[in-house]
């Protein structure tokens, strides 16, 4: 048996990454110049000594299922234990989607109990974040708790974007209220869940069998808990946590990576972030390249000018091309005398000689058309080619548009 | 052979150990690091495995730690096989003997691995050379030929780094060897051997067997040299990348040649290049660093000024400090203010604040393993 497993929901679409999302799911999403989203938390688990992964699929899963593979780059390919993806199924009474996130995990009770868990770790695939999930347990255990949910004290004006806790002291749920207008409390939930997992399973079943619930945590299984006077507590986590469900947010969250002033450090070797890495060279930075403050991945070629931005791995910025402020996905092309700004720029794309991909705030002069600007995994741009700021693209740009 | 033979590859990692001292030290050959994120065994491995080879063994004598531990369980390079794999073979030690001289005992030593396998041609190759041969080219000739062997060789004039243990084939028309000659002269223009070799696997053992029983252990002098007359032994032309690593002004050079995107390419093109993966982060440039003309693994930080130089895994460069023509292993920690030029650091070396580190282009400074100057 196991004393605590992770089940790691990566079903989401990510609709609002769109373009970056058309062919994966949210978790496969790149991240800081060599990971993806869900390198994050399977480190996180690994680190942690959680040894058993079960990641929930739906959308898109080819790219995840073939990133993960037998899990063997973050140390999770066990003769017990170990990732395994779990997508829907059929079954003898018919198949069923994964409706919700409690659902999700209701569908998969057998693959928990083959472990006999005393704690199940309920955890999303769209959070950049470094936690010891040790730590939380240990938390758990001492108040003896049903279910702990951890939670990030936000600014007052962000409360109202999330869902809040209302603890009394010592830190015990009294109250949850998703996206209030007026929060009594700034305590932030992370979407991180600590259940005893009899507990869960009891209200897993019961809430299956109410046909009004939307089988979600955050909407259904946390409020009747806490009606139930159920023994929830907060456990107050302090460090960098950031959402990357926006093309804002995930553009803001690389940049925090190249910003010495935000305590979320990639180098730190105590606390390994894992992935599946490709056999690619050193990087190479030519005689008359400029780089300065970013981040760049193996197998890259710069020879142009680089500042304030990430380079995924093989990307190649060319003689008098300009990428600033910017994203750029593996295997992408940045060609001689190209622009980019304020961009996040996909797999395999090529911005040919000349074209230009955003615009940086500053020279806009209406405010509300700026934002960053995207091109989906393969996208080309033709040359001389301007592509506006906030701007989505995913399919080729031609020299007549 | 015929075509679709299974092929076992044969490495000797302690091979021309001696030619860098420095670095030989504490490891073989094989394991000395090379071009930012590499070992020498990395190029040969990855050779064998780009042409399918999935069983290979290495015959190492001495040193030997840092390559296993480099290596592991062969998983990197898609050798972790229930059949075949990574095998690695410390030398077989009964009571009063000495480790192996010459290749012909160290085969002798993993004769009965030979046998078993069920490959029929092998691969013979020494470690302390850099290239990206497509043995499945090899292979077609070798097949086309008819060869009992078939020696790698490429055309160069024998220079400062091509000296050292050459081998120089006399080769015919027909491709066919006519001719063995060791330790040529500098300056000649001739084919020079790359010490590896594609060999029918039934010679191979019959070869092993008969030179045993006549005390001959030299598999060059012995066995090539003496008998090419009565050997199927055919030249196979390398015209890809090539550097031998015979000294450590000739490993030095190497390094910083792959500061150039021509060499990158006819490298790290041919088929992916394998090694150990550690996990790092990329690169980090800060505010005010800059970087011209360099190699820079993963895991990297960079503050100061870095020209003309490879940074492997994991090497820092504090602020102001000026790195030039330097070839920095991996984990270097590089102080604020410090100066160096034409220094090559070993493993986990650390240069203090303010210290300058000034080598010459042809004779560069050397700092040993886990070093703080």
């Amino acid at each position: 048996m196991k004393e605590c497993i992770a089940m790691l929901l990566a079903g989401g679409q990510g609709s609002r990454l769109y373009a970056l999302t058309q062919t994966m799911a949210k978790p496969a999403v790149y991240f800081g110049g060599k990971y993806r989203i869900i390198d994050f938390p399977l480190s996180n688990c690994v680190n942690s000594g959680v040894d058993t992964v079960g990641v929930l699929t739906q959308y898109q899963p080819l790219e995840l299922n073939e990133y993960l593979g037998n899990g063997q780059p973050w140390d999770l390919d066990r003769l017990y234990g170990g990732v395994h993806v779990l997508p829907p199924y059929q079954t003898a009474k018919g198949s069923n989607w994964y409706k919700g996130t409690a659902n999700a995990i209701y569908q998969n009770i057998n693959f928990i109990e083959r472990y006999e868990p005393k704690y199940v770790l309920i955890l999303s695939g769209d959070h950049i974040y470094k936690m010891n999930y040790e730590k939380m347990l240990a938390r758990h255990k001492e108040k003896g708790a049903d279910c702990t949910i951890a939670v990030l004290d936000v600014p007052k004006e962000e409360a109202s974007r999330f869902g809040i806790m209302t603890c009394e002291e010592g830190g015990r749920i009294v109250k949850f209220s998703e996206k209030p207008k007026n929060p009594d409390s700034t305590l932030a939930s992370m979407g991180i869940y600590i259940f005893s997992w009899e507990k869960l399973k009891k209200y897993l079943v019961e809430d299956e069998e109410d046909p009004s619930s939307e089988n979600d945590f955050g909407k259904n299984i946390i409020p009747k808990m806490l009606s139930r006077q159920e023994k929830l507590f907060a456990y107050n986590f302090e460090g960098y946590w950031k959402d990357v469900g926006t093309i804002d947010s995930l553009w803001e969250a690389n940049m925090d990576l190249l910003n010495p002033a935000v305590p979320f450090d990639v180098w730190d070797n105590s606390w390994k972030i894992y992935s599946r890495t490709r056999n690619l060279p050193p990087h190479y930075v030519g005689g008359d390249a400029v780089v300065e403050n970013s981040m760049v991945g193996e197998g890259c070629t710069v020879e142009g000018f680089v500042d304030f931005s990430v380079l995924f791995q093989s990307v190649t910025v060319e003689r008098g091309a300009t990428v600033r402020d910017s994203i750029v996905m593996p295997g992408s092309v940045i060609k001689k005398g190209a622009n980019v700004q304020y961009a996040i720029i996909g797999e395999n794309c090529v911005v040919e000689e000349g074209a230009t991909v955003g615009q940086r705030p500053e020279n806009m002069e209406d405010m509300d058309k700026w934002g960053i600007a995207v091109l989906g995994n393969g996208v080309k741009v033709a040359r001389e080619v301007s592509v506006p700021s906030k701007a989505m693209i995913y399919a080729d740009v031609t020299e007549d548009e | 052979m015929v075509k679709g033979d299974k092929v076992m590859g044969i490495i000797f990692p302690n091979m021309h150990d001696e030619a860098i001292s420095e670095l030989t030290k504490l490891r073989t050959m094989a394991s000395v690091p090379f071009g930012g994120r590499y070992r020498m065994i990395d190029f040969t491995l990855s050779e064998l495995v780009g042409a399918g080879i999935d069983e290979v063994a290495l015959v190492v004598k001495r040193n030997y730690v840092s390559l296993m531990d480099h290596l592991g369980s062969g998983r990197e390079y898609d050798l972790a096989r229930k059949r075949g794999g990574l095998k690695i073979f410390p030398p077989f030690g009964e009571a009063g003997t000495r480790a192996y001289k010459g290749k012909i005992e160290a085969l002798n030593n993993i004769i009965g691995v030979i046998e078993s396998s069920p490959c029929d041609t092998v691969v013979l190759s020494d470690s302390g050379i850099v290239s990206a041969i497509d043995y499945n080219d090899v292979f077609d000739q070798h097949v086309e030929t008819g060869a009992q062997i078939t020696a790698i060789y490429k055309k160069e004039v024998i220079g400062e780094c091509s000296e050292r243990d050459n081998i120089v084939f006399q080769v015919g028309e027909d491709k066919r060897v006519t001719g063995v000659y060791i330790n040529e002269q500098p300056g000649v223009n001739a084919n020079n051997s790359m010490w590896a070799y594609v060999i029918d696997k039934q010679w191979l053992l019959a070869t092993i067997k008969d030179c045993m029983k006549k005390g001959l252990t030299n598999f060059e002098k012995d066995v090539l040299q003496r008998g090419i007359s009565e050997v199927a032994c055919y030249g196979y032309e390398y015209k890809g990348y090539l550097k031998r690593i015979s000294s450590l002004k000739c490993y030095f050079d190497a390094n910083l040649d792959l500061i150039n995107k021509d060499s990158l390419k006819r490298l790290f093109t041919v088929h992916p290049v394998y090694t150990k993966v550690r996990d790092d982060a990329p690169v980090r440039y800060a505010i005010g660093s800059e970087a011209k003309n360099i190699i820079a693994a993963d895991g990297c930080s960079i503050e100061g000024y870095v020209e003309n130089s490879v940074l492997f895994r994991g090497v820092k460069i504090g602020k102001g400090s000026i790195v030039r023509n330097c070839v920095l292993m991996q984990d270097t920690v590089v102080g604020e203010g410090v100066v160096l030029e034409n220094v090559i650091c070993d493993k986990n070396v650390t240069v203090t604040d303010d210290k300058k580190l000034i080598g010459d282009e042809s004779h560069p400074v050397f700092v040993g393993k886990r070093a703080t100057v």
